[in-house]
């Protein structure tokens, strides 16, 4: 029945990491036996050892022969979720960035601050070669750091292109490349929209999915500004990531400012 | 086993395919739902509550979700009801269970011209008044004059014509008895006695508080209660409402005096939740031989303590 599946599923394997904020993060794998997905999409996942098993959405990191990988940060509440853990899971939600990006034709450049990072890595992971750059809004002192890490999650070749800016306004001046992708808190979008020319503004695709309730669109918890669009848009079906000149940024900041 | 649930309104006959409705604000305006649930398959269907007109998105976190339950602040955050006629009803399928709409009201006139909106169209079985009302106004909501909720409802009931009229408790803590008078004097047909607590939360991160209603399981024993009040303080049917998880907890409302419940935080822990619980409610009939629901309505003994 229908175009979204509500299936019973587990958790097959995990392994811990730290993420580039320093933060602990478990990788997951979810047993899930078809459909494909494209970066930026999610699914929606609920464990079953709670009272109440509120779900939670999360990106698809990458397809594996038995389901999906997907990343969980040590702050959200579902990170004591284990191996073997029961899950019901539906998807594939949301739309992927920057429709036809599959056909390799153009390059692309990401920002991030060093938590944002693990939003963007399915879109690193898949269309790596297609990067011009991977721009840290974080700590200069720390650059090294970040090449370090950046090299353990996604090769040697992607090392050369990151680097660390401190103000997010120098992004647009600095990135050279046919759309981009971004990861980052309200206080860095401000300061990314200073320097941002207007004509990125329809190329340059941002994570907003913050708080998404039922994952179908039928809630309305994750609904949005957005120019040209009277109800708004529902970040769970049209998002997570949305081109930065459509969101209004001005309405939506209380909403908004719940970013991970 | 025999799942309806019957019950007799101004000399007519009211029978439900089982006692299972939506609750507004828990199943989307019925429609996001059709792949998910067979629509046939529940007593009667309530899309999110509506105002008249269109609103949009209101700029706050709406949807926060706590361990027992969740906060939700959704304001105008929702098509009117006057797009829903239009757009969404014709949509939904011609075998699917009655629809009821939940309407919310900046005002006594609005109130009224959307009921009569209602009840002009066909496909809707009843109107369902939101007692917050005048909605996220400034203003002291009418149920607390009892004068001003005797004029409310004399204006729905008068532009309902034959339709049903159902008043929803406003949130918090209200005078169930002196409501009673007045609601059924008005000619309300059934009653829906919880709505939800307020609650807030703090993120700590940003140091900011907002408030909502607070609605699901962690607030069950609370909304049964005052249903079990209801039950007995009102003469017309009772529809309990308020943390429905499972197929028991139906049984738990009816036998404290319900006509029917809405389910409503349950479809947003998995969007195919109502399409197994009707089966569930007919297992659990089965293993407690209940032949007919109709039958335990109002059944539970209140256990006294002994006093010493």
């Amino acid at each position: 029945m229908g175009k979204i599946n509500v299936k019973d599923s587990c958790i097959l394997s995990k392994c811990e990491e730290i993420g580039l904020d320093g933060k602990k993060w478990k990788q997951l794998e979810i047993a899930w036996d078809d459909e494909s997905f494209e970066p930026g999409q999610f699914l929606m996942a609920a464990g079953k050892k709670m009272a109440v098993n509120w779900p939670k959405p999360f990106l698809l990191q990458e397809k594996t022969e038995r389901g999906f990988h997907i990343l969980i940060q040590e702050e959200n509440p579902c990170f004591d979720w284990d191996e073997g853990d029961p899950l019901t899971v539906w998807g594939i939600c949301g739309k992927e960035i920057a429709e036809g990006v599959e056909k390799r034709d153009k390059t692309f450049a990401a920002v991030a601050d060093p938590a944002g990072m693990l939003l963007l890595l399915p879109f690193l992971r898949r269309y790596g070669e297609m990067c011009t750059g991977i721009y840290i809004a974080g700590d200069r002192n720390k650059e090294n750091e970040y090449k370090t890490w950046i090299s353990g999650a996604l090769g040697k070749h992607l090392e050369e292109r990151c680097r660390c800016i401190e103000n997010c306004e120098t992004f647009g001046e600095a990135a050279k490349a046919d759309y981009y992708v971004a990861a980052l808190p309200l206080e860095k979008i401000g300061q990314l929209k200073k320097g941002l020319p207007q004509w990125m503004e329809e190329k340059l695709w941002i994570f907003t999915g913050v708080k998404v309730g039922c994952g179908i669109g039928a809630c309305r918890g994750c609904y949005i500004h957005v120019e040209g669009e009277k109800h708004g848009i529902p970040v769970c079906q049209e998002g997570p990531f949305l081109p930065i000149g459509k969101i209004r940024y001005k309405q939506d900041q209380n909403f908004l400012m719940h970013f991970v | 086993m025999n799942t309806q649930v019957s019950c007799e309104i101004r000399k007519k006959k009211i029978i439900l395919k089982n006692p299972i409705m939506s609750a507004p604000g828990g199943f989307g305006n019925i429609i996001e739902y059709k792949d998910f649930v067979d629509l046939s398959k529940v007593g009667a269907l309530i899309p999110n509550s509506m105002l008249k007109e269109d609103g949009g998105p209101n700029g706050i976190n709406k949807f926060m979700t706590t361990p027992y339950g969740y906060l939700s602040s959704f304001g105008p955050n929702n098509i009117g009801l006057a797009t829903f006629i239009q757009e969404v009803l014709p949509k939904i399928p011609e075998d699917a269970a009655p629809v009821i709409v939940d309407i919310k009201a900046k005002s006594m006139e609005e109130m009224g011209e959307s009921v009569e909106l209602a009840a002009k169209t066909e496909k809707i079985m009843a109107v369902e008044v939101n007692l917050n009302c005048p909605y996220a106004s400034p203003e002291p909501l009418y149920w607390t004059d009892p004068k001003k909720l005797e004029e409310l409802m004399g204006i729905v009931r008068q532009a309902a014509g034959e339709k049903l009229v159902i008043a929803k408790a406003p949130g918090g803590i209200y005078p169930m008895k002196e409501m009673a008078e007045i609601l059924e004097k008005a000619g309300t047909d059934m009653f829906v006695p919880f709505n939800c607590i307020d609650g807030c939360a703090v993120n700590v991160r940003t140091r900011t508080v907002q408030g909502g209603g607070f609605f699901g399981p962690g607030i069950k024993p609370v909304a049964l209660s005052r249903c079990k009040e209801a039950a007995s303080v009102f003469h017309i049917p009772v529809i309990g409402a308020g943390g429905i998880t499972c197929a028991e907890d139906i049984l738990e409302y009816l036998m404290v005096g319900a006509f029917a419940v809405q389910v409503g935080s349950a479809n947003l822990t998995r969007p195919d939740f109502m399409q197994n619980l009707p089966d569930e409610l007919e297992k659990l009939q089965e293993e407690l031989g209940i032949e007919s629901l109709d039958d335990i309505r109002g059944t539970a003994k209140m256990i006294q303590m002994n006093v010493f």
